[in-house]
C-alpha cells in the first residue's frame, strides 16, 4: 500500500471496470491532475490500482448552457458555477497495471476500484516505483483505440523521464523507445506517428 | 390511463374560440383602463382623495396607491453600483401527508450570498428544519395544511436572511426573496399560530431595516390587478358610485396595463404603495411598496416584472435607484430568459424532490422504535399509485 499521506486526493471513483475507470472532481481540484498524469485508486484490500488520465471532460447543465449564451456574467458566477455548482470534472483513467503486497504489476488488477473510492494523484516516488519494473504496461497503452494514444505517449514519457533522470537513470526514456518499436514493429504507420510525437522530447 | 386525446381534439377548438373571446375582452379593458390611467394621471389630488376614502371605508383591499410620483412615471435604468453585497433565499417544504408511512414535515432554505465587485464564489447555505411533531398538527389533531408549512417556510427564509447579513458586507446590502414581501397574502391561517409568526416577521423586518438592508421581493410574470383596481376606485369617486362597487369590467394584469408605457428595456414604473386590507393582515407589519420593471434587453418583448421592498427605501436618496439597477443586471445575467441568477441558484439550493423526501422518510423511520414502527404503514393508495 502506498503512503497516501504524500498523495493528492483529487476525486472519487464514479464508475470503473477492470481496464479503465471515470472519477469524478470539483473544479478546484483540477488544478493537480492533468492529461497523462499517473494516478492511483486504494482499494480497501490494501491493493492499489494505477492508471493514466485519458480524458478529463467538462460537464454541463441546462443552466451553464443558459449562461453561455448571456452577454455579460459577473467574475462571482463565472466562480459559483465553477466551485459551488454540483457538476463534477469527469476524469477518465486506462488501467495500466497494481499494486499488491509491495509488488507492483502491470497487468489488469483482478477486481476494479468500488465507486466513492478515493483517487490520488501519484508523486515522484511512485511514478519512479511503478516505472522502474520494466515497460510491459504500455501495451495497455497502445491497445487505446479512438484515442490520442501519441499524446498519451509524449505526456506519461515526459513524466516519467524526468522523475527518472533525477533518480539517476538516464537511460530509461531511451530503453523506454526501444520497447516501443518492439513493440510496434509490425505496425509501420502506427510506429512513424509514435515516434514522430516523440520527436518533441529529443 | 393515458389522456383521452380523442375528447381533447374535439374540444380543443371550442377552446381556442373561447380564449381569443377572453382576449379580445382583455382588449377592451385595457382601452378602457388607458383612458383611465391618463384620467387619474391628469388629476392627482382625486385619485389621492378615492384611495384614502377606500382606505377608511373598505376591510378588504388590495391595491395600489399612488407615491409622490406621478403615476406615468417611466424611469430609465440607472448606473449600477461597482460593488454590493446581494443576498437571495428560496425554500420549500415537504408537506406531511397521512397517506405517508410517517407523518413529518420539513422546511428546507438554500440561501446564496455574492459579494458583487469581489470576484469570489459566492456562498451557500442549506438549512434544512424537521418540524416536531407537535408542529405539524393543529389543535383539532389535523395534519396542518400546505398553506401553513408555506408560511414557516417563508418565515425560515427571513430568518436565514437575517442570519446571513454580516456587518462586514459590502454595502448596499439587498436580500431577494421569490413572491411578495407580505408573507400572509396568501395564508388563511388564524389564531395564536399565525400571529407567532407574524410577530417573528415582523421583529425581522424591523432588524433588517435598522441595519439598512434592503429585502426585496421579485414577483415574475405578475398576476395581480393593483393598478387597475387603484384606477376602478377612481372610477367609481369619479362617478359618486360606492367605493365597494364590484367593477369586474376594469380588471386586468397591471403588466397589461403598463405594457405600453414600460417599453424600453430597464425602465421602471412609478412607485406605488401596496395597500392591502384583509381581516387576515397583522396590524403591525412592514409597510410595503413597488415598481414594475421591464427586464427584458429586447424593445420589441416587453417583460414586466414586479419588485417589492420595503416603503422606508423608497425614502432614501438613491435607493430605488440601486434596487432597480441590481434587479435589472441581475435578471439580465439570463437574458434570454431574463431572471435573477441568485433566485434561481437559492431555488436550485432549495428544492427537495420526491426522492429525496423518501430518503428522509426512512431516515425518520431508522431512528424509531422497532415496535413503532410496524404500526407506520403507507397508504393503500399511495402505495398503489406507486406501482403505475
Amino acid at each position: 500500500m502506498s503512503d497516501s499521506s504524500r498523495s493528492i486526493p483529487i476525486g472519487k471513483l464514479l464508475r470503473a471496470d477492470n481496464s479503465q475507470f471515470v472519477a469524478g472532481c470539483r473544479v478546484r481540484e483540477l488544478e493537480t491532475p492533468a492529461f497523462g498524469s499517473l494516478v492511483r485508486a486504494s482499494l480497501e484490500d490494501q491493493t492499489d490500482v494505477y492508471g493514466l488520465i485519458t480524458n478529463i471532460s467538462i460537464n454541463d447543465d441546462g443552466l451553464v448552457r443558459q449562461l453561455v449564451s448571456g452577454v455579460s456574467i459577473p467574475g462571482e458566477y463565472t466562480a459559483d458555477n465553477r466551485y459551488n455548482r454540483n457538476l463534477p470534472v469527469e476524469i477518465h483513467v486506462l488501467t495500466i497495471g497494481y499494486g499488491s503486497n509491495g509488488q507492483v504489476h502491470h497487468h489488469l488488477p483482478p477486481r476494479p476500484p468500488l465507486s466513492l473510492d478515493q483517487l490520488f494523484l501519484c508523486d515522484s516516488s511512485e511514478v519512479a516505483r511503478f516505472t522502474s519494473h520494466g515497460y510491459a504496461y504500455l501495451r495497455h497503452i497502445l491497445r487505446l483505440v479512438d484515442q490520442p494514444v501519441e499524446e498519451l505517449l509524449v505526456a506519461h514519457l515526459s513524466q516519467a523521464r524526468r522523475v527518472q533522470d533525477s533518480l539517476g537513470n538516464p537511460n530509461w526514456y531511451e530503453a523506454a523507445c526501444q520497447r516501443l518499436i518492439v513493440l510496434l514493429r509490425d505496425d509501420y504507420p502506427r510506429l512513424t506517428q509514435v515516434l514522430d510525437a516523440l520527436s518533441e522530447l529529443e | 390511463m393515458p389522456v383521452n386525446y380523442a375528447q381533447l381534439e374535439h374540444s380543443r377548438g371550442q377552446f381556442a374560440a373561447q380564449y381569443a373571446a377572453w382576449q379580445a375582452e382583455q382588449v377592451v379593458r385595457y382601452g378602457i383602463l388607458k383612458e383611465l390611467l391618463h384620467d387619474a394621471a391628469a388629476d392627482p389630488e382625486q385619485l389621492r382623495l378615492a384611495i384614502e376614502e377606500a382606505e377608511q371605508q373598505l376591510t378588504n383591499l388590495y391595491l395600489a396607491k399612488p407615491t409622490n410620483e406621478p403615476i406615468l412615471t417611466r424611469k430609465p435604468l440607472p448606473c449600477t453600483p461597482l460593488s454590493y453585497t446581494l443576498i437571495a433565499a428560496d425554500g420549500s417544504q415537504i408537506v406531511p401527508s397521512r397517506h405517508r408511512a410517517l407523518q413529518f414535515g420539513v422546511v428546507n432554505v438554500g440561501l446564496i450570498k455574492a459579494h458583487i465587485g469581489s470576484g469570489e464564489p459566492p456562498q451557500t447555505w442549506v438549512e434544512t428544519e424537521l418540524l416536531p411533531p407537535q408542529q405539524i398538527q393543529t389543535g383539532e389533531g389535523n395534519l396542518i395544511s400546505e398553506d401553513e408549512i408555506a408560511l414557516l417556510r417563508d418565515l425560515a427564509e427571513r430568518k436565514l436572511i437575517r442570519q446571513a447579513v454580516a456587518p462586514d458586507d459590502q454595502k448596499p446590502v439587498i436580500t431577494l426573496t421569490d413572491g411578495p414581501l407580505d408573507v400572509f397574502y396568501r395564508s388563511t391561517i388564524q389564531g395564536d399560530r399565525g400571529q407567532e409568526v407574524q410577530r417573528e416577521v415582523f421583529e425581522i423586518d424591523q432588524d433588517l431595516q435598522r441595519r439598512g438592508v434592503v429585502t426585496a421581493g421579485y414577483i415574475d410574470k405578475p398576476g395581480s390587478a393593483m393598478l387597475s383596481r387603484m384606477l376602478a376606485i377612481f372610477q367609481c369617486k369619479r362617478q359618486g358610485l360606492p367605493l365597494d362597487k364590484k367593477t369586474d369590467e376594469l380588471n386586468l394584469s397591471d403588466r397589461f396595463v403598463l405594457r405600453e408605457i414600460l417599453n424600453q428595456p430597464g425602465e421602471r414604473s412609478a412607485i406605488f404603495e401596496a395597500i392591502t386590507r384583509s381581516a387576515r393582515k397583522p396590524a403591525s407589519s412592514l409597510p410595503v411598496a413597488f415598481f414594475y420593471l421591464n427586464v427584458s434587453c429586447d424593445e420589441n418583448e416587453p417583460c414586466l416584472v414586479r419588485v417589492e421592498f420595503p416603503l422606508w427605501v423608497s425614502e432614501v436618496p438613491g435607493l430605488v435607484d440601486t434596487l432597480h439597477a441590481v434587479i435589472y443586471k441581475e435578471a439580465q445575467v439570463l437574458d434570454s430568459h431574463p431572471y435573477p441568477y441568485l433566485l434561481h441558484r437559492s431555488h436550485e439550493l432549495a428544492v427537495v424532490k420526491r426522492i429525496e423526501a423518501d430518503e428522509i422518510e426512512l431516515m425518520i423511520q431508522s431512528q424509531l422504535d422497532p415496535q413503532l414502527r410496524s404500526h407506520q404503514q403507507r397508504s393503500n393508495k399511495d402505495y398503489l399509485k406507486g406501482l403505475s
